[in-house]
């Protein structure tokens, strides 16, 4: 078993017995769905390592080909299928000074939504569209 | 076992100048500006405790008024935690933990520069409160409901101050992500997960922390928003809301915010001390384990925060914080067993390592004590859990940020920093802060509350707090010496070569600082110790 897999499936168990423990001696309803939270949490991503490390080990999936993970063997049973590196961009500084103003535009009011949603638009088709790889790593 | 040579297929051209910083996808580059945004922050929000310190030199009024008191120890809190002490994390892991498991960048490294734009604008929003007619946040870091509510807490600052939280906490959410993708899916041949240096493995569960706690503070601060602008309850006791409710959703995400800023700082220490022992680290897998089981654990012990609503079942969280103390003792006997009988040595980042070991100890230490409800009931929301608490923030954290520095900052810049004024540092630092903190013990039991701007003259608490501000001035100059030292190594400082401190880990198998995809040449990795085993067996051994 992969260990990533059992550092989640761990996790999920331990906060399921925390969570018994929690329930039993105080009734309390928010913690103990914070805590539920936790465990589904853990257990989501259980069973999203589990798939994909079971489908590489078959010789991969179209579900490892969507999320963008492949085999590599057991160092890294969830290795990235290719390392590609986007070219200098400033689309995640656009990007984040539209979801600034789009968050500004809740306090001072939505006139300021305007810029933002602008700037959300060019920043995602920018994402998009901008050449992915300038330089590829083949290691 | 051949040695691997990943080969570079294009070389990615960066603009210079002020447009390559600002464009920039290199997790290195994103790395460096995290760290001096971070310090940058870090300062800011010491300013703001030395204006604080200022007022409490003496009885009465005499820097500031309440009310600016109030806005500066809420923005010191808040500066501290959320825009020094977790990006500092991110800054860290950012440069070092592609490095650590050979990667040569991160998994999605324009999502990389996204995060740090997030926060470095989440941050001015926060900040920017000040600029409003009616100031800035001024509840404390925690904004507890009701106070932080419209009724008691109009105006603009506390919205953008929960605005601005919520970009720094989508930041930290989408860089958790980030980061975990490039520890599972990008890792060298050879390093598989028991074979990550400790920094990475202490990394892996500090990012498993902000994945499951930062949406738990992101959805607390949209509901607090709502109650204050769109008519919401859901913590206005008048329209059905529970307060009680955002205390459980902060802790939930608070204590763990403890651990995830003093996580990645015991993977640092851990790095550093069997270095400078020159022994392999003790028990590397009880390390892991006990690692693991602080991170679990750190999900179980919220409520203690909130011993004294009356609404939370105190024996259940008692145990469960002390049981917390198991596993962090099974780290500091690792780190005492990897000293014992070493060839110790002590250049400043092991100093700063070793003033971690006994201020955290002193906190958790105290820890144990205010874990216990009775002990809590006496000494909650006075001088005794400031005291606490920044033996565990600062003495743990910023010491262990500073031996970061002293030990990285020769990877990253190629030039090491000097001895002399690191070590001038070191103890100005020490004496400043022991000098600041320790006597606020005294002044909690004595009865001093927190978060209140004067106390009365004639109780016994004028030379405590006298000694305390003077501490903090110390502490300021040990922060002048620390960046004039910066300044000057910078320029003047000894080249570092590529292993200065003949160290362990991968980042040291590279150049200083790193090519652009940081390896021309892995070593072959067999054990946790990659650097230690090429240079004592050579690389064409593999």
């Amino acid at each position: 078993m992969a260990e990533e897999l059992r550092f989640f499936l761990r996790t999920a168990l331990f906060t399921i017995l925390i969570t018994t423990i929690y329930w039993l001696v105080s009734y309390e309803e928010a913690g103990t769905t914070l805590l539920i939270g936790i465990i589904g949490s853990a257990v989501f991503f259980v069973i999203l390592i589990a798939v994909n490390v079971r489908a590489a080990r078959r010789g991969g999936s179209k579900l490892n080909a969507l999320l963008g993970f492949a085999d590599t063997g057991p160092d890294s049973p969830l290795g990235l299928a290719e390392d590609v590196f986007p070219a200098p961009s400033a689309t995640p500084l656009i990007a984040s000074v539209a979801a600034t103003l789009v968050g500004a535009g809740l306090i001072y009011g939505p006139w300021l939504w305007i810029p933002g949603v602008a700037l959300s638009l060019a920043a995602a088709w920018s994402w998009l569209s901008e050449p992915g790889d300038t330089a590829k790593f083949t290691g | 076992m051949a040695t691997a040579e990943p080969a570079i297929v294009a070389g990615a051209h960066e603009p210079r100048g002020v447009a390559g910083w600002l464009t920039t996808v290199d997790h290195k580059r994103i790395g460096i500006l995290y760290v001096v945004t971070a310090v940058g922050f870090f300062i800011i929000s010491g300013l703001l405790s030395l204006l604080m310190r200022a007022e409490l030199a003496q009885p009465g009024l005499q820097v500031v008024n309440e009310s600016t008191y109030n806005q500066l120890f809420t923005m010191h809190g808040t500066g501290m935690m959320f825009l020094f002490a977790t990006p500092l994390v991110a800054g860290l892991a950012n440069y070092f933990v592609p490095l650590h498991v050979g990667a040569p960048d991160v998994a999605f490294p324009r999502l990389n520069a996204l995060t740090y734009w997030l926060y470095v604008l989440g941050g001015v929003v926060v900040f920017s409160g000040f600029l409003t007619a009616s100031g800035a946040a001024a509840f404390g870091w925690t904004g507890y409901a009701p106070l932080s509510e419209a009724t008691y807490s109009p105006g603009a600052g506390v919205d953008l101050w929960i605005i601005g939280l919520i970009l720094v906490g989508t930041s930290s959410i989408l860089g958790a992500v980030n980061l975990m993708a490039t520890i599972f899916g990008m890792r060298a041949p050879g390093m598989t997960m028991f074979r990550l240096p400790i920094f990475t493995w202490n990394i892996i569960v500090t990012l498993t922390l902000i994945m499951f706690s930062f949406p738990v503070l992101t959805a607390a601060l949209a509901a607090l928003f709502i109650d204050r602008n769109l008519g919401g309850g859901f913590f206005d006791p008048t329209q059905g809301g529970d307060p009680i409710l955002w205390q459980h959703l902060f802790w939930f995400f608070g204590h763990p915010e403890v651990y995830i800023v003093i996580l990645p700082f015991f993977g640092v220490i851990t790095e550093i001390i069997p270095v400078f022992s020159r022994k392999p680290l003790f028990g590397y897998r009880g390390f892991v384990f006990a690692t693991l089981l602080i991170g679990a654990y750190s999900f179980s012990v919220w409520a203690h925060h909130m011993f004294t609503t009356g609404s939370v079942n105190n024996p259940f969280f008692s145990a469960m914080t002390m049981l917390i103390a198991v596993p962090t003792g099974v780290k500091f006997f690792s780190w005492i067993a990897t000293m014992w009988r070493g060839k110790l040595t002590f250049p400043t980042p092991m100093l700063f390592a070793m003033g971690f070991l006994f201020m955290f100890l002193i906190g958790g230490i105290t820890g144990i004590f205010v874990a216990s409800p009775p002990i809590d009931y006496a000494v909650h929301d006075t001088y005794y859990v400031v005291a606490h608490m920044h033996y565990v923030l600062f003495g743990g954290t910023v010491f262990a940020s500073f031996a970061a520095f002293y030990y990285w900052i020769p990877k990253m810049s190629g030039r090491m920093m000097g001895e002399r004024l690191g070590k001038l540092h070191f103890w100005l630092m020490l004496i400043g802060f022991n000098l600041t903190f320790f006597p606020m013990h005294q002044m909690g039991l004595n009865g001093m509350q927190r978060r209140v701007a004067d106390y009365p003259a004639e109780s016994g608490l004028e030379v405590l707090n006298a000694v305390s501000t003077a501490g903090s001035g110390i502490v300021a100059l040990s922060i002048a010496v620390f960046l004039f030292n910066l300044f000057v190594s910078m320029k003047r400082g000894a080249s570092a070569g590529d292993d200065p401190w003949q160290a362990n880990t991968l980042e040291w198998a590279t150049s200083s600082p790193p090519p652009h995809h940081n390896f021309k040449r892995l070593p072959p990795i067999r054990s946790e110790r990659p650097v230690f085993d090429a240079r004592h067996t050579g690389p064409a051994d593999g």
